[in-house]
């Protein structure tokens, strides 16, 4: 059956006044008058899904979207779109997205496991025109452009560190991909690995011809088998395409790569301790300077990159530096991963430009908080980082602006905390983390954090005193000098943070010996509600330790000494009688 | 194929007693009532461990066939237990101590032996992967061969043995820190460092609590908590029947499905309190009907 119509227009105002009706007999008159009545329909649309763009044409099937249409644009539009097929370009839309794929550009579109699959996707583009159209000192010209800065948590320069190395003289000089990605709640670099595997290898052999190394290694988390499998066979794959190995795309340069694998110590995400490891050895960190670049991976000048900053090496060759600082802030360029999770209704991993801030990401992209709760703070870094309250929720991410706040941008850990969170848990959480995983090497690592938690235990646990939360502090400070590397000397950042801007908490839980999220066991305190008990006698079956006493006849009660908060009765209770608080 | 056990020992209750416990548990067991038979069975049988009684008909013959094994180029690799029964007063013309050039052993027991112990040091020194301890030598030293010159290859040896037998049985650190050149203690450094590295073997089924952040938020510490109480172990530990392994892990990378657990390979999604019993009765059902079919 022929389509009666040729095209379709959708009509809807998106502003504060109807005008679709005004708009639809526009339309429709004009249309008569190029006697295309028959050809096109016009449609009020319901629903657009665009609000705040005043009045909006869609024109089907050619999918021209027009916004904040005039009356004087509507001839325009008839000659333009309706009786040809072309858009009108000063009236249409660009969607803005939130999010900005550059570095995830290929993660679902390209098989990862194929390496003409990725040169298909103008793969290995970057290397070529690298190897034959720049020098190292080229190279390093067109990083220090784009603004390229690392992307694992300290946001120092690219170029920089790949300038350092590339001066020193030395018989050999490495590359290191650092996939040790150990902050709890973070996995972006892991789907960078296993989505664009020859994305990373191509970053790590541009940086082996700027600084003059032809060997690198792939520090990656055991944890990760699918990571390390996808890895191995683009090593092999690239082997056998002549882009590893000697001669490299017909030139003098050779370089080639192994993997290493992580065996679950998070201090070797920290650079020394990452080398340590490399090298065979118990993960421990070791004093700088000498820097790396200067003097690492066997004593040899050694570039460390994350994977992500890795990641991104690629296309900023495809597109030019110049490209690439044209997207982000002022600080940062280029866009960021985050894993964004805890009590948001969207968890996942993202992509933003720089600059972003946490509300567009919070409710736009992750779409608000799950149930309904109310925002507390958003916690990043990690273990490393700090919790910024919802009141700077406008704050744009980039390094210096997180730095301000006390946080770090991190590796990409992007945890959203709601009103049931208790925030000196929170600090527990984290300094659990760390003094687990502390090395053991100095003092302030590993004595600073224990004190730091038995404090933060102290208070939870409604054993303290104000004073208590300034000798906190002075450990806190303490480790922050003193510590060895900088897995030490951030450990103390959650607490500093979350003591800065929720003290009224931590007061709370010393002073009223109350945790408003009721998170912090010790503090809580079981109740039977008399008026709703219904005398079943179930609770005080439960109870282990028999501190509910009482009869069928007389009613329950807990006694306060003998309970242990274990919860059983608030659990067992049908009739919400039980409370706690 | 099962791995086999040379027992010398002049008591015949003694031999008896152990040769039940060691087929009980899936050893193939010799045995022989003095030292020259002991030797003969050595050569004949090519056991994969020894155990040996040090007083036979003389009180330094166990001694003397210890030498004797470690002296003969066929047999000098196989581990040697030496079993006594009274360790004072026997005057003897040397040292007891295990590892010398007077008593070339492995290790030194003394009777009454504990059977769970026993087996435990048993199981340092043999694998039992279904293969003879040679060949899993041989393994070892092919092993050793493919990373023999890439420099810091301990970490990466150590990671392929872990794969292959779930832990990084005591035993093979010896082959290999003889292999290395380098000290026991080098080895041990580092396996004790990482986490990642086990000492002891795991449990059929590894459950994995994961501990990330959005975990920890949305209650990861209660599953754990009921976890504990169901299996009744601690973290890091391994039921009495050998079946479970409880383990916290730091994130696996999956925080959409929080709180998340991994039972081996398998993952379970957003776990709550309540559905603890079911998934480990899940896997005891499984182990259940397979006794059964085997039975």
């Amino acid at each position: 059956m022929e389509a009666r119509y040729r095209k379709t227009l959708l009509l809807k105002d998106t502003g504060a006044l109807d005008r679709t009706k005004e708009f639809f007999n526009l339309f429709l008159e004009r249309l008569r008058e190029e006697g295309l009545q028959e050809e096109v329909q016009v449609v009020r649309a319901g629903d657009l899904g665009m609000y705040g763009y005043g009045l909006v044409v869609k024109i089907l099937p050619d999918e021209y979207t027009y916004v904040n249409v005039e009356a004087k644009d509507v001839p325009k539009i008839v000659q333009t779109s309706l009786k040809k097929s072309n858009p009108v370009q000063d009236l249409l839309y660009t969607p803005r997205e939130k999010q900005m794929r550059v570095v995830l550009k290929n993660c679902g579109e390209v098989d990862p496991e194929s390496v003409d699959d990725y040169i298909l996707h103008g793969g290995y583009g970057a290397l070529k025109k690298v190897l034959t159209e720049f020098t190292p000192e080229q190279v390093i010209d067109e990083l220090k452009t784009s603004g390229l800065r690392g992307r694992g948590g300290g946001g120092f320069p690219t170029w920089m560190k790949w300038n350092f190395a590339r001066k020193v003289e030395a018989a050999e000089k490495y590359i290191i991909c650092n996939g040790d990605e150990g902050d709890p709640g973070a996995y972006m670099d892991r789907s960078v690995l296993e989505g664009d595997p020859h994305a990373v290898l191509e970053g790590m052999i541009i940086a082996g011809y700027t600084v003059g190394a032809s060997k690198g290694f792939l520090y990656i988390r055991a944890e990760y088998p699918l990571a390390i499998e996808r890895i191995q066979r683009a090593i092999a794959q690239a082997q056998d395409y002549g882009l590893l190995g000697g001669n490299i795309l017909g030139t003098e340069f050779q370089f080639d790569l192994e993997i290493r694998l992580g065996a679950g110590a998070f201090v070797c995400g920290e650079e020394t301790a990452l080398i340590a490891s490399v090298e065979g050895k118990r993960g421990y960190p070791s004093p700088r300077p000498p820097y790396p670049s200067v003097k690492g991976l066997w004593g040899m000048p050694t570039v460390i990159n994350n994977v992500e900053t890795l990641a991104n090496i690629p296309v900023i060759f495809d597109r030019g530096g110049a490209w690439f600082s044209g997207i982000g802030s002022q600080t940062a360029k280029g866009t960021k991963v985050f894993a964004l999770t805890g009590k948001v209704k969207n968890s996942g991993l993202i992509e933003v430009p720089m600059g972003i801030t946490l509300r567009e990401i919070v409710y736009e992209i992750g779409g608000g908080l799950s149930e309904g709760k109310k925002l507390k703070a958003v916690q990043t870094g990690g273990p490393s980082g700090g919790v910024i309250p919802d009141k700077f929720l406008d704050t744009p991410v980039d390094y210096e602006h997180l730095m301000e706040l006390g946080s770090i941008m991190g590796s990409g850990g992007m945890i959203v905390i709601d009103e049931e969170d208790c925030m000196v848990d929170i600090a527990k959480f984290y300094l659990n983390f760390c003094v687990d995983e502390a090395c053991g090497k100095c003092s302030p690592g590993r004595i600073g954090t224990f004190q730091m938690r038995n404090y933060l235990q102290k208070i939870s646990s409604g054993q303290a005193g104000e004073d208590d939360l300034d000798k906190l502090e002075a450990i806190c400070r303490a480790t922050k000098k003193a510590a060895l590397c900088g897995l030490g000397q951030t450990a103390p950042n959650p607490t500093l943070s979350t003591l800065r801007f929720f003290r009224e908490e931590y007061l709370e839980h010393i002073r009223e010996r109350r945790c408003r999220a009721g998170k912090c066991i010790d503090l809580l305190r079981y109740k039977i509600k008399q008026e709703k008990c219904k005398r079943c006698g179930v609770c005080a079956m439960h109870c282990p330790v028999n501190a509910i006493s009482g009869s069928r006849e007389e009613g329950y009660r807990i006694d306060v000494e003998k309970c242990v908060k274990c919860g059983q009765c608030f659990e067992v209770c049908k009739f919400d009688a039980v409370t706690r608080e | 194929m099962r791995n086999k056990v040379l027992l010398i020992d002049d008591d015949p209750d003694f031999i008896e007693a152990t040769q039940v416990l060691l087929e009980a548990n899936g050893y193939e067991v010799v045995n022989a009532t003095n030292g020259k038979e002991g030797f003969q069975k050595v050569r004949s049988e090519s056991p994969d461990l020894i155990l040996l009684d040090l007083m036979l008909s003389y009180k330094t013959e166990g001694a003397e066939t210890a030498k004797t094994i470690s002296q003969d180029a066929a047999t000098k690799d196989i581990p040697v237990i030496l079993i006594t029964g009274a360790r004072k007063g026997m005057d003897l013309p040397f040292e007891l101590k295990a590892g010398t050039e007077a008593l070339p052993v492995k290790a030194i027991v003394e009777k009454p032996v504990r059977p769970d112990a026993l087996l435990k040091l048993i199981r340092t020194y043999i694998v039992q992967t279904g293969e003879s301890h040679r060949r899993v030598v041989q393994q070892i030293q092919t092993l050793v061969e493919r990373w023999r010159d890439k420099p810091g290859n301990l970490v990466m040896i150590l990671h392929e043995i872990q794969n292959h037998y779930g832990y990084v049985p005591r035993g093979i650190s010896f082959e290999l820190s003889r292999l290395l050149g380098i000290p026991l203690a080098r080895i041990y450094e580092v396996i004790t460092f990482y986490n990642f590295f086990k000492l002891d073997e795991p449990g059929k089924y590894v459950i994995s609590v994961c501990m990330g952040t959005a975990c920890y938020l949305k209650g990861a510490p209660q599953v754990l908590e009921e976890l504990k109480k169901v299996l009744s172990v601690g973290e890091g530990q391994t039921t009495a029947d050998g079946l479970f392994h409880l383990q916290v892990v730091r994130c696996l990378g999956c925080c959409g499905l929080a709180p998340v657990i991994t039972v081996n390979e398998k993952v379970f999604p957003k776990v709550r309190k309540n559905q603890v019993m079911d998934i480990v009765s899940q896997f005891v059902k499984k182990e259940h009907a397979q006794n059964e079919k085997e039975a």
